[in-house]
């Protein structure tokens, strides 16, 4: 009897907490989505979404104040949003060289044809609309590269510290001994600009080789800077008087400090021109072609000469102030074929006479 | 699982304690979190989006003042003349009424003139006169191409600053071109015109359609919120997610494209969150412990009485009676104890009851048995027949009733032990008689050693197993004997009664030894000797037959020497 009634209580109690505890669970559900349901509400969304067809990956080596305003106005005339890499040229073509063909780069933009040429085959070959416009000299027969803007090569010196009578009229003055021990000269292995220029007075100058390299090299007393920006810096603080750099960024340092001055060569220069391509098997070839024929576009080359101290690939557009100095003709196909062997040479003529520095 | 918390009751008390305490506390305060966090989470969401709200009116009010301005300008044919002709000859008419329609916002804000080939010829700032705008670039273009409304482009300075731009081509009226009115802001300017709607911890910037950073200030200084919003967009990610502790508030610019966005401290940082969740594990933590603490306590607090009773009724089951439980505790388990103990004593009570009653059974069991033995009436009828012998001259006559008459006398007596002597000369008497009876066909002798005489021994022991010689041993016998012994045997007293007759069968002494009731017939005598010795003795002592290997019986008694075992 008594084991009975125990069991009929436990059977009540069972029920009696069932109940309990359905309700306690039911209210702090409740509370809980309550809770949990206010979240961030009332937030505009912001911009709608972009569209795949409406992109563009850039990878530049240009500097920002050359890409930015390009950019800018591309993206604003055709709405594409492009995202930018910066990077040095061959940083970035080893890169792509890296990604390959699934890579998210579209569009190189920036840094010296030479280069291009030697990267071709990552290249799919386009020719601008803006081809017939292009100087004969930068039409190139499989277009694997549309050059964008060229930069002459030229002399500074510091104003300051030299005479304008005394200042070095061309590049044989360079190797005469006038100015041993007085050059800033970038390393060629690290910067493009600074080979081009051992090429230039290579082909420039009536002596062989070898013969300009050594003498040269024994100008700079064996001695380079780490960076074609670098160059600037030291002849403008007086530690070196004269310096081998691009026209661009000599006009451009100016702006800011009056102490250097320019001279073209007389032998004449070459000028360094740098290029753009459309990478093969970019996700958004179309709109990478867009990009390269706006850069050759007349708005663009004018702009690069008007506001960017640069000189035109277009034949159609004559900058207002008449450009100085004579650009000679420079053998690309030359230049590279046999930047290696320079490159090897110079190497070389450095680093035995260095010894040990 | 279950199991194995209710095979212990330790265990059980533990768990229930557990999900009492530990649990409802771990509950709550989840929900006093989130509760929280959701409400102060909303309070200060709304101060935020009002905040937004400010910051955004600011701008659009900027906005709309600089288009109101360049619409009356634009439109005003003195300034285009002025523009188009590009001389300075009434310089100072444009200026007043470009001074006039820009009051109020030249704070925040540069106003030029161009002319129509992008040569700034008046500006209510310091920097611009003289400068030049390319027409067929940026935002002088645009304001070519839509001369009816305002143009607004963001562009990056030659000095590295963002400046926002917004421009109008003059047309002083007419349909042509004459000129752009050019409203240009810089850092500054903006930080003039956002002053006083953000503090400290806030950070502010300013996108364009691109999401590109235009200005930017406090927390969001630096590129980095317009980068990470890029980001965000163009992977397809929600751009208002919480970034670096902060939340992002996005709202668009009127009709310009444009974006002005909030950056404010998230009220709960990871850290406070997570401070708040380390104090809630700890507590549960330390609950959980107390539990184990108060269940391990209680536990033993109520398990301990419950042993000691139960070693108490173990030892009450092996039989020990006297067990009694010391409790003194005013609960439930004092009571217990209490009447664990009157029970045990109850329980020895009655035993001790029944022992009692079942001895005075047996005691009334052996009176009765004996007084199968003992009629008075015979003994007196017996005393007159030896005197009417004894008168009428019969001798044998007068032996035989006084010989009975002495047996009946010892079996009547009250006297439940008597000496070895006198059970002896009992039993000379009887043998006496049944010599008359048998004409002296057997011979009876005994020997008793001297020492064995005075011990006691019950009556009538030795007497019916002479009887059962006599009746079965010799039955068919011409002649017999029957020769008892007593000598004492360490403790023990030993009876011999041997006879030389037939030999006991062992059938018979197989039924002896059952000591059986039910089969005594006829050997009675013997079976109530034997329940008499045992009854005093105990049953290690008794009676034993034995067949004689030259011919007879032989019938052992044995007692221990010193006397009944005392009750």
């Amino acid at each position: 009897m008594k084991l009975e009634s125990e069991s009929r209580i436990r059977g009540k109690m069972k029920k009696r907490r069932k109940i309990w505890s359905a309700c306690l669970i039911g209210v702090l559900a409740g509370a809980f989505l309550a809770g949990c349901s206010s979240q961030k509400t009332g937030m505009e969304q912001g911009p709608e979404r972009v569209s795949e067809d409406r992109r563009l990956t850039v990878y530049t080596s240009h500097k920002p104040e050359v890409y930015t305003p390009i950019i800018k106005e591309f993206e604003e005339r055709t709405g594409i949003w492009v995202e930018v890499v910066p990077g040095g040229t061959t940083e970035l073509l080893e890169r792509i060289l890296k990604e390959g063909e699934q890579g998210p780069c579209d569009v190189v933009f920036g840094g010296g044809v030479e280069s291009y040429e030697v990267y071709k085959e990552l290249f799919e070959p386009y020719q601008s609309t803006q081809d017939d416009s292009i100087v004969t000299q930068y039409q190139t027969a499989d277009h694997a590269w549309t050059a964008f803007t060229e930069l002459p090569i030229v002399l500074i010196y510091n104003n300051k510290l030299v005479d304008e009578n005394l200042a070095p009229d061309g590049f044989a003055e360079l190797l005469d001994g006038t100015w041993d021990g007085h050059v800033s000269f970038a390393d060629p292995a690290k910067s493009g600009s600074s080979c081009t220029m051992l090429e230039t007075m290579v082909q420039v100058l009536p002596l062989n080789e070898e013969e300009v390299l050594k003498q040269f090299a024994r100008t700079l007393d064996y001695r380079m800077a780490s960076g074609s920006g670098d160059v600037l810096d030291e002849v403008a603080e007086g530690t070196y008087l004269v310096g081998l750099t691009l026209e661009e960024t000599a006009k451009k340092y100016i702006d800011r400090n009056d102490a250097l001055s320019i001279v073209y060569p007389k032998e004449g220069t070459s000028a360094v021109a740098d290029g753009c391509a459309v990478i093969k098997g970019a996700a958004h070839e179309e709109n990478a072609k867009l990009f390269l024929d706006f850069i050759v576009s007349a708005d663009v080359q004018r702009l690069a000469v008007e506001k960017l101290y640069r000189r035109t690939v277009r034949s159609d557009i004559r900058p207002d102030k008449k450009e100085e100095g004579s650009l000679m003709d420079f053998d690309l196909d030359w230049a590279v074929a046999n930047q290696e062997t320079i490159l090897e040479k110079w190497a070389d003529l450095m680093g035995e006479s260095r010894g040990g520095s | 699982m279950k199991k194995f918390i209710q095979s212990s009751f330790r265990r059980e008390l533990l768990f229930s304690f557990l999900i009492a305490s530990v649990l409802p506390l771990i509950v709550c305060c989840l929900f006093l979190i989130q509760m929280f966090q959701v409400k102060v989470g909303r309070d200060f969401e709304k101060k935020d989006m009002e905040l937004a709200g400010a910051v955004e009116e600011q701008l659009m009010t900027l906005f709309n003042g600089y288009e109101a301005a360049a619409e009356t300008i634009c439109q005003d044919p003195v300034v285009g003349q002025a523009l188009a002709l590009g001389n300075s000859g009434r310089k100072n008419e444009v200026y007043r009424r470009l001074y006039e329609t820009t009051g109020g916002y030249r704070e925040t804000a540069v106003f030029d003139l161009y002319s129509p080939d992008g040569l700034c010829l008046y500006s209510t700032g310091n920097w611009n006169y003289g400068q030049t705008l390319p027409v067929y670039w940026g935002i002088l273009r645009e304001a070519h191409a839509h001369p009816d409304r305002m143009a607004i482009r963001s562009s990056l300075e030659t000095d590295g600053n963002e400046i926002l731009q917004f421009a109008r081509a003059v047309t002083g009226g007419t349909d042509e071109c004459s000129g752009y009115m050019v409203v240009t802001m810089n850092e500054d300017h903006f930080a003039k015109a956002l002053s006083g709607t953000y503090s400290g911890q806030d950070g502010i910037c300013i996108l364009n359609e691109f999401l590109e950073t235009v200005y930017s200030v406090g927390t969001a200084s630096g590129e980095t919120v317009g980068k990470v919003l890029r980001n965000r967009f163009l992977n397809g990610e929600r751009l208002t997610d919480v970034w670096n502790n902060n939340s992002i508030y996005i709202s668009e610019l009127g009709d310009t494209g444009f974006y002005s966005v909030l950056v404010r401290p998230h009220v709960f940082t990871d850290d406070t969150t997570r401070s708040m969740y380390t104090v809630l594990i700890f507590m549960a933590a330390g609950t959980f412990l107390l539990s184990i603490a108060v269940s391990a306590g209680i536990s033993s607090h109520l398990s301990r009485p419950i042993h000691v009773i139960h070693e108490a009724m173990e030892q009450v089951q092996e039989g020990n009676l006297d067990t009694h439980v010391d409790m003194d505790r005013p609960d439930e388990f004092g009571e217990l104890a209490e009447n664990f103990n009157i029970m045990t004593d109850r329980i020895s009570f009655y035993m001790e009851e029944r022992v009692q009653r079942e001895k005075e059974l047996n005691e009334t069991q052996i009176a009765m048995m004996q007084s199968q033995l003992n009629p008075h009436f015979l003994y007196n009828t017996l005393d007159t027949m030896k005197w009417v012998a004894k008168a009428n001259h019969i001798p044998e006559l007068a032996t035989l009733a006084a010989k009975l008459a002495k047996i009946l006398r010892t079996s009547i007596s009250n006297a439940q032990f008597i000496t070895l002597r006198e059970e002896m000369s009992l039993v000379e008497s009887y043998a006496e008689i049944q010599k008359i009876r048998f004409h002296g066909r057997f011979d009876f002798q005994y020997e008793i050693n001297p020492e064995t005489e005075k011990i006691m021994v019950p009556k009538l022991i030795v007497q019916p197993i002479v009887e059962n010689a006599v009746i079965h041993g010799l039955a068919d016998a011409e002649e017999g004997h029957i020769f008892v012994r007593a000598y004492s045997e360490r403790e023990e007293l030993v009876i011999e009664v041997s006879d030389d007759g037939c030999g006991i069968s062992d059938e018979v002494i197989k039924r002896l030894g059952n000591r059986d009731k039910e089969q005594r017939n006829g050997h009675i005598g013997f079976y109530n000797v034997d329940t008499i010795i045992r009854l005093y003795y105990g049953k290690d002592y008794g009676l034993k037959a034995e067949r004689l290997s030259c011919g007879g019986t032989k019938v052992t008694i044995r007692l221990p020497k010193d006397g009944a075992r005392e009750k």
